[in-house]
């Protein structure tokens, strides 16, 4: 249980950054909204823990933040992608895709040897 | 690097937390209202897109809190809760809490200000470029120094410093605008500034070249000199100087911090060939360690003597670092003193330890609620330790400032050169860290935990938690009480030692009568007085005089009594053979006027006085003995008629021997009683007095015995010494009751201080002892009510209660005289007369301590006694 929370703490980052990236500054709703879109429901997250995710992000500077006004009209607190936030989001996913790597070849060398 | 960045952050973030908690609240109604606008869309009930949106957030409450968590630090919101606290349970119990700081500042300002000179003394380093290898060059006999071609030699060969000077401290008399004065001079070599890298003030510094004899005479003025005597014009550069009636020039000011080794009022330059005794400093190349440069001077004074003929030898040089010069034989002393106020720190702690316990009784039932509501051991442990913090903080900074105080007064009264330096620096602040910390802990720990080992149940029920909780509480109490009755004794015992000491001190008979005997220093020029008539000038001004109103007797000698060291070896004729185990006695010679033994006070036991003959003629040699040289050499014998000679030493100057005659048997006129000369606590060495006409010296101490107070008699001396010569001044006016109380002021500020410290230690160990009997008094309130219900008489409940006192009292005497033994033995050599196991000591320690305790009390026993039963048993 534990275990999968902290996966989860770690890869929220992850998709937050890129979630960014690929829509442009959004409100902590629209974000959680979206990561829940492309999990395909698999991942169901309360909306809320986006918030001390949005704001660790922020302090360690990869986000930054300002009060914006939504689509239809209402004040929003809008993310936005920083530099330093671009290069750990590409640092992060070089890694992910490595750890990505080795797993698959461990677990399909499992497979030859059964 | 970005981990560091989200820590700046955070910590920004902890002074507007009111703005991001608005914020956050504004943001997730902001998330909200969109999730339910988009709900809406979906077609649910207002109602149902509501419940939706709220469900999906997943807690508000702990999101915020999260939130909070992650933006600022858990444990530094917890110890700001904390320290409110504290603060509002300190500021309810306000004269307890005052107390409490009084007495730690009072211990801390002794620790510090203790620690202030340790720190002076033995860590910080001098305020010098590399002081750390700054180099005495000395001489193996101690007080001894090298000539002016050893300078040369040791400058010129060595390889082993960076800079070498040396220096004499002298005096000159000095005129100006008419009025003789006498001025304290550094007699310098030129490279003596740049050893400690003094920077003119003014001017330049000297050169190489005025160093070579025959060379106009210069000289530097020190920054106060210049001050006072030039009121700091610039015009002083040039001008002139006449010093011992010669001309000497101002070529620069010295910077105001060039008091090391001592300050004077002028720099002389010594010039080559110069006949004075100089002694260097040196700073040693990098790398160079002590011991190779001890080896290198050593060669160089090797190859000197050798093309040397004997009476031209002198002493192979030795070096020492700064700080063992300096403060080589005060570190017993200054170890006792921290230890003493270590000591009172500790009592200081165990009082405030026994009232923190007490308190924390009667926080009991809070405490119960707190652990009720789910508070852990460890956050009640951290509340309580907090409100020790916050005691022991202004107590520590309060006794910081007062210790200051206390050193900044003592170091202006004693008129402390610039290099001392006692002030606040990194290893002191971190001593006080230390010492905050270490007190903290060590008076707030232990009822902290003994808080947090509450039983719920126990606690919760007041009533019971009267009877049974408090038994554990008071076997503390009683236990810290001990504690600190023992550390008190320690303290008194060892105050006790010292006083005792001292007292032994001023009991010593002196050999002299010290009451009105008025001396000062004369230094004749040498220029203008040559050899005998030196003895001449100080004839007639003796016999001047005598003929002052209300002066009974006057003389002079080279050396006071309890004054310096001019020693040497004797040969005996007729000796008593010479024990094996012993080494010769290096022997004290006086130069004396007649009339020496008169105005001293000396007792002649036989024999008779020098008189102005003696000594005149060239093979006229006597001597006059004390009992301690008859002793001996001739045990039991009469030492008139007998001879003694100076023996012809390494370092004597055999020149002036010979030509005073000095090489001759002189023999025994006179036997006079012994005088304390090294110290009134010293032992009684040997010592011959010779006729003042076989020293040239130019310096003599001049003696008056007068009927009148000594302030009257100075103006009159002054002018008959100016009727003489008008270019001399008076050196060192002081009488000899000063004199003796000079010798004994060490000790008499020792004892002073330690007893200070150890009254100080009583007043708080029976404080607390008063406290914690008052207490069982007052606990214990039902139950004496019961016992005189059941027949006790009032005298029963006195014994009853003075007795759980006077236990407490023999215990912690037990256990403070063992302590007391084994600290006495560690100062053993600091005390004087009496041996460590001293039983007049122990039995006033004992009957001080027995009185104070019994007042202690007294007190509570007799509230107890006049307990009314009724009263005390409805009180329940």
């Amino acid at each position: 249980m534990s275990t999968k929370t902290d996966v989860m703490q770690g890869t929220l980052g992850l998709m937050v950054l890129k979630t960014l990236e690929t829509m442009g500054p959004l409100h902590g709703y629209g974000i959680a909204r979206r990561i829940e879109q492309i999990s395909g429901n698999l991942l169901s997250v309360n909306y809320g823990t986006i918030y001390p995710a949005l704001l660790k992000l922020e302090q360690e500077g990869c986000i930054s933040s300002e009060w914006g006004v939504s689509d239809n009209n209402r004040k929003a607190k809008y993310y936005k992608l920083t530099r330093a936030g671009r290069k750990q989001l590409q640092e992060s996913a070089r890694e992910w895709e490595q750890t990505k790597c080795i797993l698959e070849q461990f677990l399909t060398l499992g497979e030859e040897s059964s | 690097m970005r981990t560091l960045r989200a820590w700046i952050v955070r910590l920004c973030s902890l002074f507007k937390r009111k703005q991001l908690d608005y914020e956050f609240g504004e943001e997730i109604e902001c998330h909200l209202a969109m999730h339910i606008e988009d709900n809406l869309r979906a077609g649910m009930s207002p109602e149902e897109a509501r419940r939706n949106a709220l469900i999906k957030f997943g807690g508000v409450d702990r999101i915020f809190e999260e939130h909070r968590d992650r933006r600022g630090f858990r444990w530094l919101a917890e110890l700001q809760r904390n320290l409110c606290y504290a603060a509002r349970i300190l500021w309810k119990q306000k004269a307890l809490s005052l107390i409490v700081i009084g007495i730690l500042a009072f211990a801390s300002a002794a620790n510090t200000a203790v620690f202030s000179i340790y720190n002076f003394l033995f860590i910080r380093s001098f305020p010098y470029p590399h002081s750390e290898r700054l180099v005495y060059v000395g001489t193996s006999g101690g007080y001894g120094g090298y000539d002016s071609e050893s300078h040369h030699r040791y400058r010129e060969e060595n390889r082993s410093f960076e800079a070498f000077g040396s220096y004499n401290p002298d005096y000159r008399n000095y005129s100006r605008k008419g009025e003789a004065r006498t001025t304290t001079i550094l007699l310098v070599t030129c490279d003596f500034a740049s050893v400690f890298q003094y920077q003119p003030a003014l001017g330049r510094g000297f050169l190489e070249k005025e160093e070579g004899p025959g060379e106009p005479k210069v000289v530097m003025l020190s920054h106060s000199f210049w001050q006072r005597e030039f009121g700091g014009s610039v015009s002083a550069l040039g001008e002139t100087l006449k010093l011992d009636g010669e001309v000497h020039t101002v070529v620069g000011v010295l910077p105001s911090n060039a008091d090391f080794p001592q300050p004077a009022d002028l720099w002389v330059l010594f010039q080559k060939g110069q006949g004075d005794t100089i002694r260097g400093y040196g700073r040693l190349k990098e790398g160079v360690s002590l011991e190779q440069a001890q080896q290198d001077l050593t060669r160089i004074h090797k190859s000197m003597m050798e093309t040397r003929s004997m009476n031209e030898y002198l002493a192979p040089p030795r070096l020492r670092f700064l700080r063992e010069k300096l403060f080589g034989n005060v570190g017993s002393t200054i170890t006792m003193l921290l230890f003493a106020v270590g000591i009172l720190l500790l009592i200081v702690c165990l009082n405030v330890a026994g009232i923190m316990l007490a308190r924390s009784e009667s926080r009991s039932q809070e405490m119960g609620i707190r652990t009720a509501l789910g508070a852990s051991r460890a956050g009640i442990i951290r509340q309580l330790l907090t409100e020790s913090l916050l005691l022991a903080l202004p107590g520590v900074l309060l006794g910081l400032l007062m210790g200051q105080a206390l050193l900044r007064l003592i170091a202006l009264k004693l008129e402390a050169p610039s290099w001392v330096r006692l002030t606040p620096d990194i290893p002191f602040l971190a001593f006080c860290v230390v010492l905050t910390g270490a007190t903290t802990a060590f008076f707030g720990l232990a009822p902290a935990l003994q808080a947090a080992r509450v039983n719920v149940q126990h606690s919760l029920h007041e009533a019971s938690s009267r009877l049974s909780a408090s038994g554990a509480k008071r076997r503390g109490l009683k236990m810290l009480v001990v504690g600190e009755l023992a550390f008190a004794v320690v303290l008194l015992v060892g105050a006790g030692l010292l006083l005792r000491s001292w007292q032994k001190m001023l009991a010593v008979d002196p050999g002299f009568r010290a009451d009105h005997v008025f001396t000062f220093n004369i230094k004749l020029p040498p220029p203008a007085y040559k050899g005998i008539d030196d003895s001449r000038f100080f004839e007639r001004f003796i016999e001047s005089l005598r003929q002052l109103p209300g002066v009974t007797a006057a003389s002079g000698a080279n050396v006071l009594p309890l004054g310096g060291y001019n020693q040497f070896f004797f040969d005996v004729e007729g000796a008593a053979p010479h024990p094996a185990a012993e080494t010769d006695p290096a022997i004290l010679m006086r130069w004396i006027f007649p009339d020496y033994f008169k105005t001293m006070g000396v007792t002649l036991v036989s024999g008779r006085d020098f008189n102005a003959e003696d000594g005149r003629a060239k093979n006229s040699c006597v001597a006059i003995v004390d009992q301690s040289f008859a002793r001996r050499y001739w045990p039991g014998a009469d030492p008139i008629g007998k001879r003694i000679r100076i023996r012809a030493e390494d370092n004597l100057q055999g020149q002036w021997r010979k030509e005073v005659g000095l090489d001759r048997w002189m023999t025994v006129v006179g036997l006079t009683r012994n005088v304390a000369h090294y110290g009134l606590d010293r032992a009684i060495e040997p010592g011959v007095y010779i006729p003042y006409n076989k020293w040239r010296s130019s310096q003599m101490y001049i003696l008056v015995r007068s009927t009148v107070d000594p302030a009257g008699i100075v103006g009159p001396i002054r002018s008959q010494l100016r009727k003489l010569d008008p270019d001399v001044g008076i050196l060192f006016p002081m009488t000899m009751t000063e004199v003796v109380k000079r010798s004994t002021l060490v000790r008499r500020v020792l004892s002073i201080v330690m007893m200070l410290f150890a009254v100080a230690a009583l007043l708080i160990a029976v404080a607390g002892v008063y406290g914690v009997v008052n207490y069982t008094v007052s606990r214990r309130t039902h139950e004496i009510g019961i016992r005189m219900a059941l027949g006790a008489t009032r005298g029963q409940i006195l014994g009853m209660v003075a007795g759980g006192g006077a236990r407490l009292m023999i215990v912690g005497a037990i256990l403070g005289v063992a302590g007391a033994f084994a600290a006495s033995q560690a100062m053993r050599n600091m005390l004087f007369g009496i041996t460590a196991f001293d039983v007049p000591t122990y039995f006033i320690v004992g009957a001080v301590l027995i009185g104070a305790v019994a007042a202690a009390t007294l007190l509570p026993a007799r509230r107890a006694a006049n307990i009314e039963p009724m009263r005390a048993l409805r009180s329940e």
